[in-house]
Order: C-alpha cells, then structure tokens, then sequence
C-alpha cells in the first residue's frame, strides 16, 4: 500500500508538473513576443523563496521525526513559512497591482497572474493539507511523506517560477 | 456552376490536389480490400476439426510470426514513405515559395458573417469577388474578428483567416467562370451563410469591372433616393457601411457604394431583390438571424427611402 | 438498500457500473441531440432549429459523446474488469475510485445546467478562441462548458491514476506485466496519457477562464494575445484524446477476437508495443488539426510525417487481429460480430485519417463533412463497435445472465446498416465541397438527396440502438443464466462467479502464463509447458 500510495502521488505531480508547464510556456512565450516587463518586486520574491526553503526544511525534519508530537512541531512550523511565504505573494500583488500592472492590462500581467496564482491555489490547499494533516490521519507515515512529496513540489515550481520570472527579467 | 473538387479542379493547384486525392483514394481502397480479403478469408475458412487442441499453432510458430510482423510493418513503412514523399511535392506545387515583401495581388478579410476583397487599386467589393481568369494571384486571408476559413474547392486550397495572423494562398482559375467559395471554420451564429463567388473574367471584362468598381456612388436622383442619401447618413448607417464619395465611411459593414451589382445579399442567403433589401431594412434579424446588424427602426417611408437610394448604387 | 446505502458503495464493480449506466444515459440523451442536428439538415433550407440552436445542439452533442460518453465508458470498464483481470480484489484508492465517478457525473450535470439557464455552450467541442472569448460568446454557455470540463478532467486523473497503480502494484503473483490480458496493457497506457495530457487541457481552460471571467488577453489578438494558442494547447491535449478514446478499445477488441477465434492472440509483444508506440506519437502530431493555419511548409510537413507514421502501430494492430482470426476457427456470436465489423469500419476510419495527414488533402478537405465521417468511423465504427461488442462479451459476467442473441443479431445489422448508411455519404458530401457545422445549405446538386440519405439511415441507427436497450433490460430480467465462463475464455474474470463476489476471488489463483484460465482448464496442454523462455513469476 506505501508503494501504491507514492506512485499514486508521483502520478499526481506528473499532471501538475505538465499544468505548470504548459503555464509557464505561455508566459515565457508572451514575455518574448511582447516587449519590456514591468519591475517586479524582488526583495518579496526573496523573502518568498527563503520561506519556502525554510518550509521545506522543516517537512524534511517533520518526515525524520521521531515521535508523533515531534513531527507535528515540525508540520507546525512547515504550515506557518508556507503561510509567510502566502503574506509576501500578497503584498507582491499589491504591490504590482497599484503600479498598474493587472491581468488585463497586459499580457505580461495576463501569463503572469495566472501562472503564480494557479501556484498560489496550490500553495493555500497545501497549507490546509499541513494544517490538516494530524487530523486525517493520525501518525500516518505514509500519508506525512505524501504530503511532503506535494510540498516539496510546490517549493520546486515556486523555485522555477522564481528563476525564470523574476530572475530571468532582471537578466 | 458545378459544386466539388474532386471531379472538377480548375487551376493548377487543385490539379496537384485532386491526383494526390486520387492516388490516397486508390490506395485506401486496396488497403481495405486486403483488410476485407483476410477477413472474409477467416470467415470461410473450414472449421478446423474437432479434437485439435485450440490456440497452439500460434505459440508454436513463433519465428514464422515475428517474420511475418517484420513484413508487414516494413510494407506500411514503405508506402508511407511514398505518400511522403507525394505530400512534400503537392505541397511545394501549391504552396510555391514567395518572395519576402512581395505585396499581395487581394487582400480578402473574413467578417462575421461575410467576406471582403480589397484590390491593390483601392476598390473594396463583398462576397462576389472578379480575377483575372489565367493570372495566379497571391491573396492575402485576414480576419476582423474570430476565425475563418477562405476556401473555393475548385480553384484554390483552403486557409485559416486567423485575427492577427496574414495567409497567403496561390489563386487562380484556369478559364473564366464562377466559381463557389464558403466560410470552412465555424465562427458563430451564419456560419452556414457565409459564401462567396470568385468570378474569373476575360482580361478585358477584368479591367471594365475593375474601372467601374473605382467610380465613386452615382449621386442620387429624384426626392426618394436623395432623402434616403440623407437618411443613410441621418440613421448612422454609415457608422457602419462605406459609400465611395459620400461621408459614410464605417469599416464594420459591407461596403455599398455598389450594392446594386451583387447578384446576392448577405453572403449568399438570398438574392439581390427589392424585396431583400427591404427586409434588410425593416427586420435585419429576419433577414439573417443573429448578424451584426442592428435593426435602424424606420418608418415605411423612411424605409422606401433609403431602398430608392440603394436601388440607385450601381 | 437504502440510497444513501447505495450511493456510497466503493466497489469497483459497483462504481464501473456507475460509469457505465450514466455514459449509457448519456449516449441516448447525445444521440437525440445527433437526431435534431440531422432533422434539420435532412433537405435544403430548412428551419425546424435556429442557427442558434443548432450551434448549441452540435457543440453538445459533441463535448456529451467525448467527455460523457466514450472516455467515461471506456474507464467505467477499466474499473470493472483490470482488478478482475489482474486477479486482484479491489482497486488500490476505493474511496479515490468513488470520487472519480460522482465528478464525472457533476460535470455532466454541471454542463447540461446550461440548457437550464438559456444558454448552452455554441462554440463547438473544441471552442476556438477567439470565438469562445467574451465578445463573441457572451452568454454563459462558454463558461459551463470550461468549468464542467475541469471537474471531469479531474475525474479522468483521478480514475486514470487508480488504474495505473492499480496495474503496477495489485497484480496476482506470477502476473507479470508480460502475462497481462491486452485490455489491461491498453487501459494501463491509457491511463498514462491521461495523466499527461489532461493537465494540458486544464491550462487551456484555465487560461479560457481567466479571459472570459477576469479580462485576461490570452487569446485576445487585438491587444497582443494568440488565438493560435488555444489552438496549440488544446490540439496537445485534443490528438492524445482521440487515442484515450480507441485505445481502451482496441484492448477490448484484442481479448473478444481471440476468445472467439479460439486461437491466443497473434502477436502479443507487438500489439503491447504498437500501443506504446501510438501513445508516445500522439504527442507529436497536434498540428495536423491545423494544416490549414498558416505555420511554414516545414514545420507542418514535420507533423504529416509523425502522423502518417502513427499509421504503422495502427496497422500493425489491424494485421495482429486479423491473423489472430485467420489461424484461428471462428464462433460467430454476436459479440464477435461487432468485433468483426470495428475490424472493417476502423480500417476505413484509420485510412481516411491517412488522408488527412496527406497536407493537400487536409487542405481541401479539412472542416468538411468527410472529417465528420472520419470522427464517426474512428468513435462510432471503431469505440462504440468496439463497445457493443464487450457489452456482448462481459454482460454474462456483470450480471450473471446472457443477453439475447437473436435481439442481439438484429440490433447488429441495424446498425451496421444505420452507421454505414448515416456516415458513408458524409465522405461523399465533404468532396462535393459540404463544409462541416453549417445549420442549413442551399438548393445545390446531390446535396439534398446524400443528406436525405444520411437522415433516413440515422433513424434506422437509433432503432438499433433502442433494440440494444431493449436487450439490456429484457435479458437482465428473462436471459439465459450464464455460469460463469459462458465463453470458454482464458482471462482471470472469468475464473470468478457471475457477478462476481464483493472481493472477486475466493482465492488469489498463481498465474503461470498469458492465458491462466487456459492452463487451468488444460492442466496437460498448459501455455506455460510450452513458453520456450518461460517467464519467471513474480516481480
């Protein structure tokens, strides 16, 4: 059952991998064919990736766990950088929309709100998926590693979104 | 007017078309008669007799097996391989290389629901568009709106006319004649009514038509048709619609300045009649459910009007 | 029971019945839908339907027999038989399996709710954009349709993923993935493509959705967007689905006609292989649905050759069962007579899409009436034959009774007639020039008459449908009891009781060779005593 509970969760990170894939193309592809990008706020998309780095980290110590109640400080402190790293998503948007750069306005604007908040919705069911987890399943091993695999996930699509679209228009 | 490509092709790329058709059609008639053959073969086959153990013969022959799988899938290959090679030559018979920048001959773009042709001279006409017969135009396909499809079977491939995207095709047609075009990807409500006619003319026919086309609108004679003049611009018909030495000069309608020369209305859905115009006046919707037109709200007497006016645009 | 009772049931069985009865139900409720759309064009100029209404009939009948029929039905039957056929008790998420089919019904639902408000879906099933945009389609119908799709996305995933560990993980001992029945092979790449492909759609309609509902650009070309971006991605996701659609089939086909030819299936290797095959070239063959879009001779000379050579996997699959028959000694039930029919009506199919990756062919005939006929040869000639066939096949097994054959040979030939007669002369009516999704057409020459024809045959087609369901409910009731292998087969569902009990199998059997069932029965002439290379068992 652990096998088939990892493959089945290996399958599932397949179709999104393809989801954001398909998203990030169409953003790379406006971004070419359209000509400057507005400036993004890159202190917030650092603080974004240390706490997913830090969120990740404490998955990896929750997973290593020894005990049920070490575990959940770790899941804790997993669900808490998460939400930190939803905080300063929302004051990048904030801050993008009150330069004027919205969904419509551009298709920059277009590819990149779609992309990040498809991420975004992801990010907010994994935290609850965290917050849940020791509810659903008490001191299941199995089901903690599953929801890490996910997590990590979304550590590693953040982490390419980061690379490609903040980084990449700074080049 | 004889409908089909197959039978009747009418230029030199509809040619290339129709024998490439023809050699797909041959070859997929003898693929299914192999396909029917080996069927019809097991169907007939004497039943083996009883007592012979079932399904053995195939595990015992394995190497027979993998033979006759290698036979076949080098077979398919081959005549694919074939049929490639047929394609890449039609294409580049119809598709034939152009030169960067060379202007086009027409640029012809789809609305919905019916077609515009604009001739290097200025000349705008709808749905009913004249070539020269003989001559091989490069036609650019563009889209105001959502996206069409430019397509005369007898004379022409087809192409998508996608906003924001230019096609250019070949046209041309081997012998005057006319010759049927349609919309051939759906785009909304008329999609179904949304034809045209490539009309190939003698050189000299060609060159009169073109002449007439560049005269502005006939100035209205008599009280009716000049009160419909006034009206047409009153009414905002203009908004829309474009007559050629007159104010109207809107983009979003068919051009009228020559209204009375086309044999139909609205893209093929009925002909050019009084009564049609009429009905176009009163009840657009009536006259072709679900098209752009708004409906003018006139009286009977603004209607007749405007309908004399119209009747004056030759 | 009570229906909460029932409602909740997780069992495979149970659940592929689910899938099964509610695609039935839709099936009837697209047909009517093909019945309207083919009143209207019966003659020239008629007005039984607006344009309006047609264009919603025709974009319905064509998303219901896609993502409500044909896929569901093919993955309703992955979920009743792979855990029989692998010997296995139950599929590995029952919960997970349960989910699947009560939202793939909500996407049902959620998309007929359209009719409901006035305003179905009317930009055909593969909704081009711009067409699909706010300013073109401003009535709600578009937004249905995007999110009904999402949900039965969601669906398919989900199922597609149970049955894809279900096969890696949950095979019997000694059921190695080259013992594995062909239906289980095919179910099992399916479910990959599925995994992979979907999410492709779901980016497109997301993205539909963010334009429509939010004011996005995506498709909107006036303000920089790409209406051929839609047609890229859905096209992506659109060529895997066609396969997502005949693969499972083709499974079916390869365990009907060897059971009835009483010969094991030529080629088994191969015909596992070819599947592969056809489900790695599905990705790399979209744009031959836009041969006709302006993109450079080379790139789409680049997508005619992988199309055509999607033509080889194919064929081989063909000669597979067709030697199969030919070795073999045939039993001619009703079962295989479908079986015998897809054989012929998926070759014509198959050779008509030769054509179409033939460019200069594409580009005369593309968006005409022989590309309906191709899609009808291919779904209805080739799946739901293929369909009709396993329904023979498996009923006994589902419900412990035969269905009728005397029934069942008159519903064959109204609808070989039917099927044959509704869309041959659609081939016909696309080289005289008909293009496809028109409401209505003038008065032009043989084109009254070859629709009149198409009309009148599709009326027999329904009759043999009705028949069909006849059948259904009046052997269930009065048929024959059936035991439990009625057909001397050779795969493990049969080596359960029918219907088969809660966990299938009193005992896991050990498997030795492609055909245990076989070996079971012929203890002296078992498979496994003549493999020259015998598998070893287990993993």
């Amino acid at each position: 059952m652990r096998q088939a509970v990892y493959l089945g969760m290996t399958l599932f990170l397949a179709t999104e991998s393809v989801f954001f894939f398909m998203l990030l193309l169409a953003f790379v592809y406006f971004r070419q064919a359209s000509h400057g990008a507005p400036d993004l706020p890159l202190h917030l998309a650092v603080i974004s990736t240390a706490s997913v780095l830090t969120s990740c980290f404490a998955m990896s110590r929750a997973r290593a766990g020894k005990t049920a109640s070490q575990a959940r400080v770790w899941i804790g402190a997993a669900a808490l950088f998460g939400l930190i790293f939803l905080l300063a998503q929302w004051r990048a948007y904030a801050v993008l929309l009150r330069d004027g750069v919205t969904i419509s306005e551009s298709l920059f604007g277009t590819s990149f709100f779609t992309l990040t908040g498809m991420h975004l919705m992801n990010v907010i069911a994994g935290v609850l998926l965290l917050a849940g987890l020791d509810r659903l399943a008490p001191g299941n091993l199995t089901a903690l590693r599953a929801a890490a695999m996910f997590w990590y996930f979304l550590g590693a699509v953040w982490c390419v979104i980061f690379v490609v679209v903040y980084l990449g228009i700074r080049v | 007017m004889v409908w089909g490509l197959l039978f009747h092709p009418q230029s030199p790329e509809t040619e290339a078309i129709a024998s490439l058709l023809a050699d797909v059609l041959v070859l997929s008639a003898a693929v299914f008669s192999l396909v029917a053959a080996l069927v019809v073969a097991s169907l007939v086959r004497p039943r083996r007799a009883r007592g012979e153990p079932e399904g053995r013969r195939i595990l015992d022959a394995k190497a027979a097996r993998a033979r006759i799988e290698a036979i076949w899938t080098c077979v398919t290959v081959i005549v694919l391989g074939g049929l490639f090679l047929l394609t890449v030559r039609a294409m580049a018979k119809i598709d034939a290389p152009l030169e960067p920048g060379t202007a086009p001959d027409l640029v012809v773009t789809g609305h919905q629901w019916w077609w515009e042709a604009q001739y290097p001279n200025g000349v705008v006409t709808t749905g009913e568009i004249h070539i020269p017969a003989g001559h091989r135009l490069l036609v650019r396909i563009d889209s105001a709106d959502v996206i069409h499809d430019f397509w005369v079977p007898q004379l022409a491939r087809k192409m998508d006319a996608v906003p924001g995207l230019d096609g250019y095709i070949w046209l041309e047609a081997n012998k005057p004649g006319r010759y049927q075009g349609m919309c051939s990807e759906f785009c909304g409500a008329q999609h179904a009514w949304m034809h045209f006619v490539i009309i190939a003319d003698s050189e000299a026919d060609f060159s009169s038509w073109l002449k007439s086309q560049a005269q502005p609108a006939t100035q209205p004679s008599g009280s009716a048709a000049s009160e419909g003049a006034r009206l047409f611009l009153e009414k905002k018909c203009g908004d829309c619609h474009a007559i050629a030495g007159t104010a109207a000069k809107g983009g979003n309608g068919p051009d009228l300045t020559h209204v009375l020369s086309r044999e139909f209305l609205g893209a093929g859905i009925a002909r050019n009649t009084p009564e049609t115009v009429a009905l176009w006046l009163t009840n657009p919707q009536a006259a072709k459910p679900g098209n752009r037109m708004p409906d003018p709200h006139l009286s009977d007497a603004e209607a007749s009007a405007l309908a004399a006016y119209l009747g004056t645009l030759k | 029971m009570s229906v909460g009772n029932w409602i909740t049931r997780v069992d495979h069985k149970h659940v592929g019945l689910f899938y099964i009865l509610s695609a039935l139900a839709f099936f009837l409720v697209g047909g009517m839908e093909a019945m309207a759309l083919r009143a209207q064009l019966a003659m020239p100029n008629l007005k039984l339907l607006t344009p309006d209404q047609y264009n919603q009939i025709f974009t319905m009948h064509g998303t219901t027999m896609i993502f409500l029929v044909v896929t569901p039905v093919l993955i309703g039957f992955g979920i009743y038989l792979v855990p029989l056929m692998i010997g296995a008790s139950e599929m590995v998420f029952p919960r997970l399996n349960a989910l699947s089919f009560w939202l793939q019904l909500a996407g049902g639902l959620l998309l007929y709710l359209s009719f409901a408000t006035g305003q179905a879906p009317a930009a055909g099933w593969f909704s081009y954009a711009p067409l699909s945009e706010k300013p073109f389609s401003p009535g709600k119908g578009s937004d249905y349709w995007a999110f009904a799709l999402l949900l039965i996305s969601a669906a398919m995933i989900i199922a597609a993923i149970n049955l894809a560990v279900t096969v890696a993980t949950a095979r019997a001992p000694g059921m190695t993935m080259r013992r594995v029945p062909l239906f289980v092979w095919m179910t099992f790449v399916n479910s990959l493509m599925i995994v992979f492909a979907l999410p492709v759609l779901d980016a497109s309609l997301v993205m539909l959705l963010a334009d429509r509902l939010l004011h996005a650009r995506f498709f909107d070309a006036a303000h920089g967007g790409s209406p051929l971006l839609w047609q890229h991605y859905f096209w992506i996701f659109g060529h895997p689905q066609v396969y997502i659609m005949i693969l499972p089939a083709f499974g079916m086909i390869s365990e009907i006609i060897p059971v009835f030819s009483r010969n094991a299936i030529f080629g088994y290797t191969s015909a596992a292989l070819s599947t592969v095959a056809i489900a790695f070239l599905s990705y790399g063959v979209w744009v031959h649905h836009m041969f006709a879009v302006a993109l450079g001779t080379t790139f789409i000379s680049v997508f005619a050759a992988a199309s055509m050579l999607i033509a080889v996997p194919t064929g081989v699959k063909i000669f597979n069962w067709a030697a199969t028959m030919l070795g073999g000694s045939l039993r001619l039930t009703t079962s295989m007579l479908f079986a015998v029919a897809f054989l012929l009506e998926f070759t014509i199919g198959g050779l008509s899409g030769v054509a179409f990756a033939t460019v200069p062919v594409d580009w005369e005939l593309t968006d005409t009436y022989f590309v309906v006929a191709h899609i009808h040869y291919v779904l209805f000639g080739g799946t739901i034959f293929a369909l009709f066939a396993a329904t023979y096949y498996w009923f006994p097994k589902m419900t412990g009774r035969m269905l009728d054959e005397k029934l069942g040979r008159l519903h064959f030939w109204l609808v070989v007639i039917g099927f044959n007669g509704t869309f041959f002369v659609h081939h016909i009516l696309g080289l005289l020039g008909m293009p496809r999704r028109i409401y209505t057409y003038g008065d032009i020459p043989w084109w009254g008459p070859l629709n009149l024809i198409s009309t009148v045959s599709a009326a027999v087609l329904v009759l043999g449908i009705l028949l069909f369901c006849t059948n259904l409910v009046v052997s269930l009731q009065l048929g024959a009891v059936s035991g439990d292998d009625p057909w001397d087969a050779w795969t493990l569902e049969w080596a359960a009781s029918s219907p088969p009990a809660r966990n299938n199998f009193a005992e896991i059997p050990v498997v030795r060779s492609r055909r245990p069932l076989w070996d079971l029965k012929h203890p002296d002439a078992a498979d496994w005593l003549l493999e020259e290379t015998p598998v070893q068992g287990g993993d």
